[in-house]
């Protein structure tokens, strides 16, 4: 160690303090781990994209490692740093996401933005696909798209059970406590020891389900592939045709009962497999979700039931029920034809797009939660027009919602139903039509992948304007983070600059360092 | 204020006693009459809104008889005067006779108010779907068409499935007492809805109208010291908007009657027409124009404008927050709207002179929620129907005629979200919310937020219903949100099945079947007398079904949990 002292002194180049890079560059890391493992896959498989896979592996893990060393995290953990940091996290990896389809050759340099949605569908586990022709891409590349989903669903599962929750946003400190590992520690050495428990879970869950499909008859390949996607409730198939490539129950089944499985709260799978004690309102939660998906599997049968015959219309009816009501976005048949389905049917399954599956999970939407508070909230307004001095506390299962936790998911509802109607107007007004345009926003916002209208999920994305496709990425990386750290990812950054601001003109009067910010100051007031 | 002429004073005072004692002496007569074995203020309601109706019935008659001929599809008069004489009398007849039999209750709640407004609603839908069954403007049989046109009426929203009466008459196939009755209805019903705004809605708050940054319902109240003051004046504008509107529209060249019942359903944002292609059919430049200031007008809160009057503060319009975005959404929509490139001929109608005004048209009437018509909204691109979509949503101010959202709820709510977005930085802030000078209350927050998140969750069902009876996704969809907000025309999809060619925007109605038109009837209503109020009718009419499940035998037992600690 000693003798390289003069070496390390060389390379000791001053790091600057920045948890939004540290924290991209851990991201990129491990994305370049995985790029890297894709590039195994295409070796054996041979059918090419191993060197690409290679250099855009050489190149995220440098670039990662790098913006690494060069920062360090910040000791002060507010919101504003917490945001930025995951929301560039995620911008970053995203674009690095690129790299493979453009250095394969899968999407042309002259469509960069292509690849650009590819990799921010993957990321933000999405599914909506910009592939005309996935059929002939080569397996590596199909391994790593697989697999963009999987590192985006693994940090989403963090994200969801303990540091959203943990930082409020949108009314999620609802379910802050349920998260796996100790609760009364500190915010970083809390966050660590529940993501292990959580990725353990994770990794669990996606073997079960890939050894599941292997058994139900699909290749190796194909059962990783969708293990990867289904666990990340994102929904990329290997195949253009999607699940309807395999043309099997058992196949479906496996899916039906994953995608379920996976658009429900990992908080509760946790506690119900290690059967410590859980709160009583998750249960509430899960109850509705699994209601909603019932319901709405009931729904499309008796909407369909003249289009569709008895087997066809049972399968088709819980095979999306599941798929979209954990906002995974697999297709079996096209839904959009008129032929097969009826409109209401189809109008039944934007209403799943919207709410998507249960919070700590990885499944979009607003999530069956904020539903049940917007239920309750709403039934309770009418109960307080009838009984005016009613004092009406808010009850989900056993617990009580607070009325500022009850104002926060009401504001992320409306904020999401804003987003999501603005994003529409703007879709159709860039070229789409009506029904492709809205359903497509409200597909992106909420993280499901496939629309209505020309859509489908046998019709890729290609169907949507070229020129609205940036806000459909937009809305993705809106919808993903619980829109409250995308839109508040500026914030960090404009302090940090007030702050050195602030810094500088002290120094320059030869005073004492500053410790608190104006914005931490007015805060305090 | 200036002193006034002490002649003129002592006039009005005269006509004020009149009208004064002329309300007190209907009011004796009624609770004379109404002296029965059962106590019921809701049934009272509802009869006496029966009773009412047959005045107008007569009235319409009357019309008929006279001047029918000259508005008529058919040139005749007196095809309907008989029928809605006759429907007329029976329904004075049925509802005096039930009415002998009630009394009044000597107490009356907050939620039997509600109701209340709800059944009188649905008593004069009933009296002017009677009208229709009777006229035979629908088929006898097609009870639900009747009730989708009465609801259209009552509610004053623009959807009709009555067809044109032959090709190229351009003319709706209605008698001349009909097209009265539909056009005095709607005009009723705004005048209804002043009323309940005045005097009901603020005493209940629901749905958070009553505070506003004290520029309409709660300065409502301070325009007199007691509502029927205020109410008094604010029906005179209401009357004085509409005269002003029928002197425009025949000064613009339009024919004196068809000016009449055009300026009924401008001034109260209804939207019915007697023509088949609406205001369109006229093709002319100066009625477009007269009636894009009557439509605006309809959707400035009455309030407002009668204080800037009085005052002689125009100044007063600037300074309300709520005119201002109100005025600001019309001139940014109107200008997408024109600039929004068009299918088919891209940029080239921007060639044409009059595509600015067929812009506002366009967008005055949906924001006004009138839904008049030149141009058919499916001619406009499809982004310009997206952004129409959302002022449809929006509608108008609130305490105006229009209906909607209303703007005031969406400045609220948009400081609520910003107020959301600051408190996820600083978790434990502290903040009002203010509007202008004048903060705004929690508790009418929650109300708006209430209405918002009721009307959210019955727009989806009620496309699934509106689709399974017949409407492809956009029309049930657009059309959902067209009705609720009592707009009336809706997009239509271009589908390979001619949906458009058929449908054109009003022809919603006439695509769905009974399950669509009971549907867009009762979401019409639910539109105009607010959700919160239809979802408290609803509880109250199901209560018994309710306290069976929660006090008998289907009561979820609950299992108490012991915590061992």
């Amino acid at each position: 160690m000693s003798d390289s002292a003069g070496l390390r002194s060389l390379l000791e180049v001053r790091r600057y303090e920045s948890t939004p890079v540290h924290i991209s560059g851990v991201a990129l890391m491990f994305v370049g781990i995985g790029m890297a493992v894709s590039a195994v896959v295409a070796l054996i498989d041979g059918g090419g994209g191993a060197a690409a896979l290679v250099a855009s592996a050489a190149v995220t893990a440098g670039v990662g490692s790098a913006m690494n060393r060069s920062t360090t995290a910040s000791d002060r953990a507010d919101s504003p740093l917490a945001f930025a940091a995951v929301a560039w996290a995620w911008l970053a990896v995203s674009l690095a996401g690129t790299m493979p389809y453009l250095f394969s050759g899968v999407i042309a340099w002259s469509e960069a933005d292509n690849a650009l949605f590819e990799s921010i569908s993957g990321f933000t586990c999405t599914g909506a696909t910009i592939l005309a022709d996935i059929d002939s891409v080569p397996h590596g590349v199909l391994f790593f798209r697989s697999m963009t989903q999987w590192f985006g669903g693994m940090g989403l599962i963090v994200l969801a059970v303990s540091v959203l929750p943990a930082l409020k946003v949108g009314g999620l400190e609802l379910i802050a406590n349920e998260a796996p590992g100790p609760t009364a520690d500190r915010f970083t050495p809390r966050i660590a020891a529940t993501a292990r428990r959580l990725w353990m879970l994770y990794g669990a869950f996606t073997l079960a389900v890939a050894l599941a499909l292997l058994a139900a008859g699909t290749s190796l390949f194909d059962a990783v592939a969708h293990a990867f996607t289904t666990v990340a409730t994102g929904g990329f198939s290997t195949y253009s045709r999607s699940i309807a490539e395999f043309d099997s129950a058992a196949v479906e089944l496996v899916l039906i009962v994953g995608m379920i499985t996976c658009g429900a709260s990992f908080s509760i799978h946790w506690h119900l497999i290690t059967r410590t004690r859980s709160q009583r309102r998750s249960y509430s939660e899960l109850r509705w979700y699994l209601g909603l998906i019932c319901g709405a599997a009931a729904a499309l049968l008796v909407l369909n039931s003249g289009k569709l015959g008895l087997g066809d219309n049972i399968r088709e009816a819980a095979f999306y029920a599941a798929s979209l009501g954990s906002n995974t976005g697999y297709g079996l048949t096209d839904y959009t034809h008129s032929q097969f389905w009826t409109p209401s049917a189809q109008l039944v399954l934007l209403a799943l797009f919207v709410v998507g599956g249960m919070t700590g999970s990885t499944a979009g939407g607003i999530k069956v939660l904020r539903l049940q508070i917007v239920a309750r909230y709403a039934v309770r307004e009418v109960i307080r027009a009838r009984h005016r001095r009613a004092v009406l506390p808010m009850r989900l299962g056993d617990t009580t919602v607070a009325e500022d936790v009850a104002a926060r998911a009401l504001g992320f509802v409306l904020l999401y139903l804003g987003l999501a109607l603005a994003g529409g107007v703007l879709m159709t007004a860039l070229g789409n039509d009506l029904e492709t345009g809205f359903s497509g926003a409200v597909s992106a916002i909420g993280t499901v992948g496939p629309a209505l209208g020309e859509a489908g999920p046998t019709s890729s994305a290609l169907a949507f304007e070229r020129a609205s496709r940036p806000v459909m990425m937009v809305l993705m990386l809106f919808g993903r983070l619980e829109v409250f750290p995308t839109m508040l990812m500026f914030v960090a950054a404009v302090r940090a600059g007030t702050r050195s601001r602030h810094r500088q003109s002290k120094a320059a009067r030869g005073r004492r360092r500053i410790t608190r910010c104006p914005a931490r100051q007015r805060l305090s007031r | 204020m200036t002193p006034r002429p002490a002649r003129r004073a002592a006039e009005r005072e005269r006509l004020r006693r009149l009208v004064v004692r002329a309300v007190r002496g209907a009011d004796g007569v009624l609770h004379r009459w109404a002296r029965g074995p059962y106590e019921s203020t809701l049934a009272i309601t509802a009869l006496v809104v029966l009773a009412a109706a047959s005045p107008v019935f007569a009235m319409c008659a009357v019309f008929d008889w006279l001047l029918g001929g000259r508005v008529a599809a058919s040139g005749e008069s007196g095809t309907d005067a008989v029928p809605l004489l006759i429907a007329g009398a029976a329904i004075a007849l049925f509802a005096l006779g039930l009415l002998r039999l009630c009394r009044f209750e000597r107490r009356i709640t907050e939620r039997q108010t509600l109701t209340a407004l709800v059944l009188g609603s649905f008593a004069a839908v009933v009296a002017v779907a009677i009208a229709h069954l009777a006229t035979g403007a629908v088929e006898p049989t097609a009870m639900a068409t009747a009730f989708a046109e009465a609801a259209a009426t009552v509610t004053g929203t623009n959807s009709t499935a009555i067809a044109e009466a032959g090709p190229g008459s351009g003319l709706l196939d209605l008698g001349g007492g009909m097209l009265a009755l539909r056009a005095l209805g709607q005009w009723l019903g705004g005048a209804a809805f002043i009323v309940v705004l005045v005097r009901v809605l603020p005493h209940l708050g629901v749905g958070g109208l009553d505070t506003d940054g004290g520029v309409a319902t709660r300065s409502a109240r301070r325009l007199a010291p007691r509502s029927a003051g205020t109410m008094g004046r604010l029906l005179l504008l209401y009357g004085a908007l509409t005269v002003l509107v029928a002197v425009g529209y025949w000064s613009a060249g339009m024919p004196l009657l068809q000016s009449g019942l055009h300026a009924l359903t401008t001034a109260s944002t209804g939207g019915f027409s007697t023509q088949a292609a609406s205001l369109g059919a006229f093709d002319s430049a100066a009625i477009e124009w007269v009636a894009i200031f009557g439509m605006a007008a309809g959707g400035v809160s009455l309030p407002l404008m009668f204080l800037a009057i009085r005052r002689r503060d125009p100044a007063r319009f600037i300074r309300s927050y709520e005119f201002r975005l109100y005025l600001t959404l019309i001139i940014f929509a109107t200008v997408a709207v024109a600039l929004l490139p068009r299918d088919g001929v891209g940029w080239m109608h921007l060639l044409r002179p009059d595509h600015i005004r067929e812009s506002l048209f366009a967008v005055v009437s949906v924001i006004s929620t009138t839904g008049f018509e030149t141009t058919s909204l499916v001619d406009l691109s499809t982004g310009s129907q997206a952004l129409l979509m959302v002022l449809m949503l929006i509608g108008g101010m609130s305490a105006s005629m229009a209906g909607g959202f209303k703007v005031v709820r969406l400045l609220t709510l948009a400081s609520f979200i910003g107020r959301e977005l600051r408190r996820a930085i600083y978790p434990s802030l502290a903040e009002r919310l203010r509007l202008g000078r004048s903060t705004i209350s929690e508790t009418t927050i929650s109300r708006m937020t209430g209405e918002l998140l009721l009307a959210a969750l019955l727009i989806i069902p009620a496309a699934v219903l509106l689709g399974a009876s017949g409407l492809n996704i956009v029309d049930a969809l657009t059309y959902a949100v067209s009705t609720l907000s009592n707009v009336g025309p809706a997009m239509a999809a271009a589908d390979s099945t001619g949906h458009m060619a058929v449908e054109g925007s009003t022809g919603h109605l006439d695509a769905a079947n009974w399950l669509g038109r009971i549907t867009a009837g009762l979401l019409m209503m639910c539109g105009r007398m607010s959700v919160t109020a239809a979802a408290v009718a609803l509880s109250v009419a199901a209560y018994p079904a309710v306290a069976a499940v929660r006090h008998g035998q289907w009561r979820r037992r609950r299992p108490r949990r012991v915590s061992v600690r």
